[in-house]
């Protein structure tokens, strides 16, 4: 591992110092914006091309480009996808800005809109785009539309379970994935249950996924990144959006502040509710004494503020807040229960049990071009990520009141400030810069028991063994070099340095980043990419139930950090006839220093401490071959994906350290994704997946009970079979209408598992037979919603 | 949309939770193979149940029986005994085999028609815990003990407690089936803060018929060895994921090569408690 990582650096370094000399030209730049000349918002991804010298650039996330061009006359076309190309005209003597406006294209029958380049002319290798647009015309379940479950419809990424949010990219565990709202890391991406993802796409403006050749900017997660990048706010007009569904309801309200028009601001709120469906039982349960309930609901919250300054600069300012309340209760009649051997009289009994968690990631920005070709970037992020699971038992009898509760609770919060730099050395070079310090506090698992009967009081960190607030921080620069070496080949390299600091422990990390790309012909490019990635915080999560929640744990000596390294290579194309898109990639990785909870004693993340609740030190090896097609615009889209996977795990002590599946490991994972948008402007979606079973242990024999054992079933190595496949139809129609006022309306009818095919979450046998269970099988829901 | 309500109706009762017979989801079964279940301990000796395995879908009324089977005890390689069934298949072994803590025990099971099994190395815990207290309070109609001990300094142990009630010197109906170092009631770990570690449990003098009065109680009090510990968890585990269509069933530990089951460790302390307010 030493040698590659040395061959590594040493081709990283070759690069760098040949790369200035290399594309040394003089020449004066060119920048300024792209942006929609409907909207005023930004377009991220536009193509800028100058005809003669044939030099090119791309905006950035928030439209801003720099070109350098020789001293002349030139022409530069601005080109994006959905709207029509602007060209510009120029006699460059000094340096120019100019903000360039785009008009959509009039295509009414076009369903998606995705603007970025064609992957086959991104030099990122494992890069791949989500628009929101594209989101919404997708099927989903209860009709909220999923971020993370449409990522697992692209290929390398597997969601979990069934009607789960999980991702799971190429063979990583899905506290793996680095989820960036506007540059503040997000923890815990789902809400409870995992149902829905934390991110509300209303807020969304657009996504990046990168499942491998990481640029060097981005680090911390070994599997991949999700830059979710928030709407700015748009700077015409006030504009809103309200959707309501049986247990859901969005709201979205977005416009300018000020008359300046170089102010935008966006409210965002999306609610969950059981509430008013458990009122009648809940009722019951306090005021009778009997019954049982069960009440969920979650919100999320997201507000923007973003101001466009002189020069291309902006200030911005972003908090997204998600809660969970999720409570159940059952009141009886005690009858004589014991607590530790404590009777107690009789009278009611009210046992209750919620989870709340609460999730914070706020962001605050200043961007400024130092210079034509420089830009200068001032970055505040601050995260925090907390979970409390409780339980309670009232007893009340006359003369008599005891209580004995526990709760858990988890805590991360996450302090950073950042620094960057973009320049554009040349032509053909631009280099990106950046320091970054990051102050993180944890308390992973901190237990809580305490009773008026049983007089208990113990308090305690089940990870740790003690009750203390950890602290660490971690300190990173990074080098990023966009380089293109002839008009059709182009290279990203670049490395991250960073020292992580925690517990009196310090480990360094130095991770070399490399993609090249070389086009072939006008319509293709093969693409190699190589990553070296290191991730300092363990996610811990209880695999073994869909609703446990995770927990941060901070590399020590004990538990060393993630690392993996990765590289993966590919041929990317565009069939202009069909205007269809195509990729085929290869890919290899390999983890190691891998920690998870064992999966043989998992009631340690209830409330006990135990030496044996982590693996540790595990190593990881996936590997597998993936296809890709999409159609972007049209009556008619849609894209394919396909991935053949391996994903492998092993952890000394645990089933003698042998080789076995990862819990996600699919081999093969379909997804098909159609839109068709109807002459009468109505929308018909479908999304239809097919993917081999899940690993499952299941035993291989059975022995009847005995004086020294009762009788069981048994097991020989974990996760021995597979479920069987998993395939689901999902459909939706939206039929859309405008008022007298121009008012867009909308009605959405969503139908998950439209065959109501009964696919299995566990097996298990009994009366000698083996039992498939599931949890759903169709789901229709309607919403209804409007724009104004 | 009026025709649309039934339709809705119908696919709403649709979406719940279903299980259904896979009868042709057969189990990986290699045939019948050494089943053992049992226990290492300075106090009692060694303890073994040996049987052989059943195809896991023909549980009903399965002969698992497996008179022949003939076990050997090693330490570090060295052969101390061949324990023989005792024709209910328990295979027995005194104390005194077992007198080196730092010995690093295994066995060789072997069975007519079977495939040997073996299992180690086995270590018994260095030390165990001992009662620094035990009482015993009450009146006429409810026994409450209190017993305390504690937690070993290395930390990370994990115990077990066990109660028998006995009538006229003889354990009570409720306990006679179970043997002496059975496992697997209140597992205590190093939750507390204090590393005192008190336990209060109660019960009733008479029996449910009340017909007999309870004489005596004996706590013991298992150090177990951190295996043994996993391997209860695992069993735990499983009982509680049977069916849950939201967890992954947990594999039930095994320490055999070759065969199932699992052979633990642990040290043992043990005190009577009599009744003197009568």
């Amino acid at each position: 591992m030493k040698a590659k990582r040395l061959v590594f650096m040493a081709l990283a370094a070759c690069l760098a110092l040949a790369a200035p000399r290399l594309s040394r030209a003089q020449g004066h730049a060119l920048h300024g914006r792209v942006v929609s000349g409907a909207t005023g918002e930004p377009l991220p991804f536009a193509t800028c091309q100058a005809l003669e010298s044939r030099a090119w650039s791309v905006s950035d996330e928030y439209g801003r480009y720099a070109l350098v061009l020789g001293e002349g006359p030139t022409t530069v076309v601005f080109s994006f996808s959905g709207y029509q190309a602007d060209t510009l005209r120029l006699d460059m003597a000094s340096d120019l800005e100019r903000t360039v406006r785009l008009r959509e294209t009039e295509l009414a029958e076009v369903v998606v809109v995705a603007g970025e380049a064609p992957l086959h002319k991104q030099t990122l290798s494992g890069r791949m785009n989500l628009s929101m647009e594209r989101l919404e015309a997708l099927p989903s379940l209860t009709g909220q539309p999923d971020l993370v479950r449409a990522l697992s419809f692209l290929p390398g990424a597997a969601s979990g379970r069934e009607m789960t949010a999980g991702l799971y990219v190429r063979g990583g565990a899905s506290g793996q994935n680095l989820f960036l709202l506007d540059g503040a890391p997000l923890y815990n991406t789902n809400h409870f249950g995992n149902f829905f993802s934390t991110v509300n796409p209303d807020a969304i403006k657009d996504v990046d996924f990168y499942k491998g050749g990481f640029p060097a900017r981005f680090g911390g997660r070994l599997s991949s990144v999700i830059d979710l990048r928030t709407r700015a706010g748009r700077p015409d007009s006030l504009q809103g959006r309200f959707d309501l569904g049986l247990v859901s309801a969005n709201l979205l309200l977005e416009g300018p502040l000020g008359s300046s028009g170089k102010t935008g601001f966006l409210l965002a709120a999306r609610g969950f509710y059981l509430g008013p469906l458990s009122y009648v039982q809940r009722r019951n349960v306090r005021a009778l004494g009997q019954g049982q309930y069960l009440n969920y609901n979650f919100l999320d919250l997201n507000a923007k503020l973003d101001h466009q300054t002189a020069r291309g600069g902006r200030f911005f300012a972003h908090a997204y807040t998600g809660s969970d309340w999720l409570a159940g209760g059952e009141a009886s009649e005690n009858t004589g229960l014991s607590i530790l051997g404590l009777r107690t009289p009789q009278g009611d009994m009210l046992a209750q049990s919620s989870t709340r968690a609460s999730n914070l990631a706020a962001s605050a920005g200043w961007e400024r071009r130092l210079r034509a070709r420089t830009l200068l970037g001032l970055r505040a992020n601050y995260s925090r990520y907390g979970l409390e699971a409780s339980e309670s038992l009232s007893l009340e009898a006359p003369g008599f009141f005891g209580q004995e509760a526990s709760a858990t609770t988890s805590l991360l919060t996450d302090l950073s400030a950042a620094l960057r730099l973009d320049h554009a050395l040349s032509a053909r070079q631009n280099w990106k810069l950046g320091l970054e310090a990051r102050r993180y506090f944890f308390q992973p698992s901190v237990h809580r028991a305490w009773g008026q009967v049983s007089t208990l009081d113990w308090r305690y960190d089940t990870l740790r063994g003690q009750d203390t607030r950890l602290e660490a921080l971690e300190l990173v620069a990074f080098w990023e070099d966009e380089l293109r070496l002839s008009p059709k080949a182009s290279l990203n390299f670049g490395l991250r340095l960073a020292r992580f600091m925690a517990d009196s422990a310090g480990f360094p990390s130095l991770e070399p980043r490399v993609s090249f790309r070389q086009e072939v012909g006008e319509n293709g490019s093969f693409k190699l990419g190589a990553t070296l990635a290191r991730q300092f915080v363990h996610v811990l999560r209880n695999n073994q139930n869909v609703f446990e929640m995770e927990r941060w744990l901070p590399a020590s000596r004990a538990n060393p950090p993630e690392a993996s390294w990765q590289a993966s290579g590919g041929w990317f194309g565009y069939w202009p006839q069909a205007g269809v898109e195509y990729g085929l990639e290869a890919y290899y990785k390999r983890m190691w220093g891998l920690a998870e909870f064992n999966p043989m004693n998992a009631t340690g993340v209830l409330g006990q401490a135990s030496p044996d609740l982590l693996l540790a030190d595990g190593r990881g090896q996936a590997y597998g071959l993936e296809v890709f097609a999409q159609k972007k615009a049209g009556r008619f889209s849609g894209s394919l994906s396909y991935t053949l996977a391996w994903a492998w795990r092993s952890f000394p002590g645990f089933a003698d350290g042998k080789r076995l599946p990862f819990l996600f490991d699919r081999r093969h994972d379909l997804g098909l994704v159609g839109q068709c948008r109807l002459k009468n402007g109505n929308l018909l979606s479908a999304q239809f997946v097919l993917a081999s079973g899940l690993p499952i242990s299941l035993p291989e024999a059975y022995v009847p009970a005995t004086p020294l054992s009762m009788a069981q079933h048994l097991y020989g190595d974990p996760l021995n079979r597979r479920m069987p496949a998993f395939h689901r139809l999902d459909l939706m129609y939206r039929k859309e209408w405008r008022n007298d006022r121009g008012t867009r309306s909308f009605l959405t009818f969503n139908l998950y598992n439209a065959y109501a095919r009964a696919n299995p979450s566990t097996v298990y046998y009994s009366n000698d037979m083996a039992k498939v269970v599931g949890t759903l099988t169709a789901f229709p829901s309607l919403g209804y919603g409007t724009h104004f | 949309m009026k025709t649309l309500l039934p339709a809705l109706a119908l696919l709403l009762l649709a979406a719940c939770e279903f299980t259904r017979d896979a009868p042709h989801y057969d189990p990986l079964y290699a045939g019948d193979r050494v089943v053992a279940h049992g226990y290492l301990s300075q106090a009692e000796g060694v303890v073994l149940y040996v049987q052989k395995s059943v195809h896991p879908l023909q549980t009903l009324e399965a002969d698992a029986s497996l008179p022949g089977a003939v076990v050997e005890l090693f330490a570090d390689g060295r052969r101390l005994a061949t324990l023989r069934s005792d024709g209910a298949g328990f295979h027995h072994g005194p104390p005194s085999l077992l007198g080196d803590t730092a010995a690093s025990y295994s066995l060789q099971i072997h069975a007519p028609g079977l495939p040997s099994a073996s299992c180690g190395p086995i270590r018994l815990p260095a030390r165990g815990a001992t009662f620094h207290q035990a009482t015993l309070e009450g009146d006429s109609s409810e026994a409450r003990a209190r017993v305390s001990f504690y937690d070993l300094p290395q930390g990370g142990s994990r115990y077990s407690l066990r109660f028998s009630t006995f009538v006229d010197g003889l354990p009570t109906e409720a306990e006679a089936g179970q043997r002496e170092g059975y496992l697997g009631l209140s597992t205590i770990k190093d939750e507390l803060n204090s590393p005192l570690i008190v336990r209060d449990y109660a019960y009733g003098l008479e029996t449910p018929d009340g017909r007999q009065r309870l004489d005596s109680l004996r706590v013991k009090l298992f150090t177990l060895s951190a295996e043994l510990a996993l391997y209860m968890e695992s069993l735990s585990l499983n009982e509680g994921d049977a069916g849950d269509p939201f967890a992954t069933p947990t594999a039930v530990l095994s320490n055999l090569r070759g065969g199932y089951g699992f052979v633990g460790s642990y040290a043992l302390d043990s005190i009577p408690l009599v009744p003197d307010w009568e």
